[in-house]
């Protein structure tokens, strides 16, 4: 019989589950996610990601990316299974401190100014000398001059890169990106590239939801999903992703 | 390694900022202005009220009595409210985050209880205030029949609501804290309303919400049960505070934009979207298979195609849907036994349930004016095609007044109930259809368009939007006044006169119906 209470279970350990490797810097474990309608959003989902890939995930619409990445950063609870980044469960405090996640459309505070944001992310994440990183930042981005605007107000290409900023402020070993691309003009599309080349080469994971052909260079590797499922895990090509988005 | 106590210093260090930016964009004296309106407005209607009321006291033992009786009556009252709460929590309620909160603070290194602490003690001290204002005033009421002292009659009331605006809100934390699911949060609330209604069957005080609400009676008989209230207040206060950092993210992320889009409806009055938006939150979908498949027809049918449509939509209405059309329509029956019996202002409160319950009958015209480009692709008058479906939507008002005719019998001798419901069921389910269809159709506000009639103008506007479509079915109810209290001697020829009226309002809202077209944003 199905508990009255919905409390997460008591996530295993590398005693209790051999599978589980605690230096991988993404991992899940029979990740599911169904809305108990039987219709699965994401099925036993088995990932290991190591530390310095940056990976590719890609799959026709309705795929499962945008469930996995949210479940893999605790924004969502799975049905089943577990993720875990740098070994710790998601959405644990340790998780939290490893983990950067920019969903598909960013999130914004309404009252505070570019500037503001900057500095509250970095001061919750206990940033160090994130001041000339975050002016760094905000000059690839082209946003020098708005830097006292309020993104609320802001078209929705400068609040992804609005979005990308506040993601990439933070200390971080694990990236999640939902579709960073959306909305980017060429030049903002080509600094993203150059900086998540940057992020992986200082030997943190990326792993980016996106069928931007201009990442595969960069990119290490490609998951493709498919009606919630793993349906390739290998090296990238372009020829692969159109085919893996043609979702043939 | 994460210095937890210095990112929980960072986050209260930020929020003092927010804060003081929020104040510092406050215009004082237009804050100022808006409450002194809004007390002044409260003062004029509890004297209007309190006017009402007979000033003639009751004696101390009518007073004992009373106390008796009533504890069951308002523990009832408290026991909805609780069980509001646990329907909330069951859905990741009360709590309402902004989404950045939930994004950037929920997900930094930071213990999730010290960012949400701060919002439920907020929330836990708005409704304890509420409840206190509200109390006071039921108290001020009260006192004016009780021979007891009028201060000690209103603190008394003051505390209980207070307890009990506390308590539904404690509630609502400590299931989503625990994660509770819908369906137990659900039966509980069962538990709670049985307890309570066994209460009143039974006149025995062994309810928690009862005994709460003994204290609003201390000043008449002193009961230490209702001790018992205070402390379990207390209890659930602890609990929602000491779990409130496990509430779900995803909940929480779901109710924050729904909840922002909600109050940007209301503020628009914008009916439709408010409803969509309400089920949304409360996760009410339309069922994946519906309770009878209709098949396709083999032949070329005769069944009108929106007819068709209509009970295809109607079939996939969920049970909670369902359930509620029938608390309404059970809702107006009662209501209307006790006008029958006297209550002449309960023909407001059955007209408004009529009115919202066949707002769920017009689902599917709903979802026309909802899709205009396809509305208005088909090859008719947009008007016509919204009239067609209005033959649905009445035919489920009927089975609606159904339940209402079957309530009314608890109040109402069978022989009343019966001829006033044969005369009076094919008007209401006209004009309760219509109504609500017309409240659909118009959609939402032109603010713009509004706006070049200057704000006097535009509020009265924008006020009839609201109110004339609940006015229809009201007035579809009247006739009923006209029905006279003798049983044997019921006038029915004049109500089924008076009906005349209301079917001139319904050919009324049909023309009006007839004239609507596809809005587009």
């Amino acid at each position: 019989m199905t508990s009255p209470f919905a409390l997460p279970k008591q996530p295993p350990t590398p005693a209790t589950e051999p599978r589980l490797d605690p230096k991988a810097a993404l991992q899940t474990l029979d990740l599911s996610k169904d809305y108990g309608d039987g219709m699965g959003l994401v099925s036993e989902l088995n990932i290991k990601i190591g530390p310095g890939e940056l990976v590719m995930l890609v799959g026709p619409n309705g795929a499962g990316k945008s469930t996995m990445l949210g479940l893999s950063s605790g924004m969502l609870e799975p049905t089943n299974g577990w993720a875990f980044i740098g070994g710790h469960p998601a959405g644990t405090i340790e998780a939290r401190a490893a983990l950067s996640y920019l969903p598909d459309s960013p999130v914004l505070y309404d009252d505070l100014s570019l500037g503001e944001h900057i500095e509250y992310v970095a001061r919750l994440h206990q940033t160090q000398e994130w001041e000339e990183y975050s002016d760094d930042l905000v000059e690839m981005f082209g946003l020098t001059e708005r830097i006292d605007d309020l993104p609320s107000r802001f078209s929705r290409g400068l609040k992804q890169k609005t979005g990308l900023i506040l993601g990439l402020i933070r200390p971080f070993r694990v990236m999640l990106v939902d579709e960073p691309f959306v909305g980017l003009d060429t030049p903002g599309q080509e600094t993203l590239v150059e900086i998540l080349s940057d992020v992986v080469e200082q030997g943190a994971t990326v792993v980016c939801s996106t069928h931007q052909l201009d990442l595969v260079p960069a990119a290490t590797r490609c998951i493709g999903l498919q009606d919630g499922a793993l349906v390739y895990d290998g090296k990238v090509t372009a020829e692969k992703i159109r085919e893996l988005v043609g979702g043939e | 390694m994460i210095d937890v106590e210095a990112t929980t210093e960072a986050l209260h260090d930020l929020r003092r900022a927010r804060r003081a930016n929020r104040l510092a964009d406050v215009h004082w004296i237009d804050a100022l202005y808006r409450v002194y309106m809004v007390g002044l407005v409260g003062v004029i209607l509890i004297m209007l009220a309190s006017g009402q009321l007979p000033n003639d006291k009751v004696n101390a033992a009518e007073a004992v009595t009373f106390a008796n009786q009533a504890p069951m009556w308002l523990g009832l009252f408290f026991a909805v409210a609780v069980g509001v709460g646990l329907r909330s929590g069951g859905r990741g309620g009360p709590l309402v985050l902004e989404a950045p909160v939930v994004m950037h603070e929920l997900n930094a290194p930071v213990p999730r209880s010290a960012v949400v602490r701060g919002p439920a003690i907020k929330q836990l001290r708005f409704l304890a205030f509420a409840g206190a204002v509200v109390g006071a005033i039921v108290g001020e009421l009260a006192a004016r029949r009780l021979p007891q002292n009028i201060a000690v009659v209103v603190i008394c009331c003051s505390v209980a609501f207070a307890l009990a605006g506390m308590l539904g809100s404690a509630t609502a934390m400590a299931v989503s804290g625990r994660r509770m699911r819908w369906w137990a949060a659900n039966a509980l609330v069962l538990v709670v309303v049985g307890w309570s209604v066994l209460d009143i069957v039974t006149k025995h005080m062994t309810s928690p919400m009862t005994m709460l609400a003994e204290i609003a009676f201390w000043p008449i008989t002193f009961r230490v049960t209702g001790i018992v209230g205070i402390l379990l207040v207390g209890l659930m206060v602890f609990l929602a505070i000491s779990r409130i950092g496990d509430l779900s993210l995803e909940h929480a992320l779901r109710r924050a934009g729904l909840v922002a889009q909600l109050r940007f409806a209301v503020t628009l009055q914008d009916v439709r979207t408010v409803v969509l938006l309400r089920r949304q939150l409360s996760q009410e979908n339309p069922r994946l298979n519906p309770w009878v498949r209709i098949r396709r027809a083999k032949r070329r049918s005769l069944v009108p195609p929106t007819w068709k449509r209509d009970w295809q939509s109607y079939l996939r209405f969920p049970l909670p849907r369902l359930v509620r059309m029938i608390a309404l329509g059970v809702i107006a029956g009662l209501s209307l036994g006790l006008v029958w019996r006297g209550t002449i202002p309960m023909i407001v409160v059955a007209g408004v349930a009529l009115y919202l319950a066949a707002y769920d009958a017009a689902e599917p015209t709903a979802q026309e004016v909802d899709h205009p480009t396809r509305w208005e692709s088909y090859p008719d008058s947009p008007g016509r095609l919204i009239l067609q479906h209005l033959a649905a939507s009445f035919t489920v008002m009927v089975l609606v007044c159904l339940f209402a005719g079957a309530a009314a019998l608890a109040l109402a001798p069978f022989e009343v109930v019966w001829k006033l419901f044969l005369v009076l069921i094919v008007p209401v389910a006209m004009a309760s259809a219509a109504s609500a269809t017309i409240s659909t159709a118009q959609g939402a506000p032109d603010v713009a368009g509004l706006a070049g009639l200057g704000p006097d103008i535009m509020g009265w506007v924008m006020l009839a939007r609201v109110i004339i479509p609940p006015a229809i079915t009201i007035v579809a109810l009247l006739p009923l006044l006209g029905a006279g209290s003798d049983p044997a001697q019921l006038q029915t020829t004049r109500v089924g006169n008076a009906t005349v009226y209301t079917l001139f309002l319904v050919g009324g809202s049909i023309l009006y119906l007839r004239s609507r077209k596809p809005k587009h944003l």
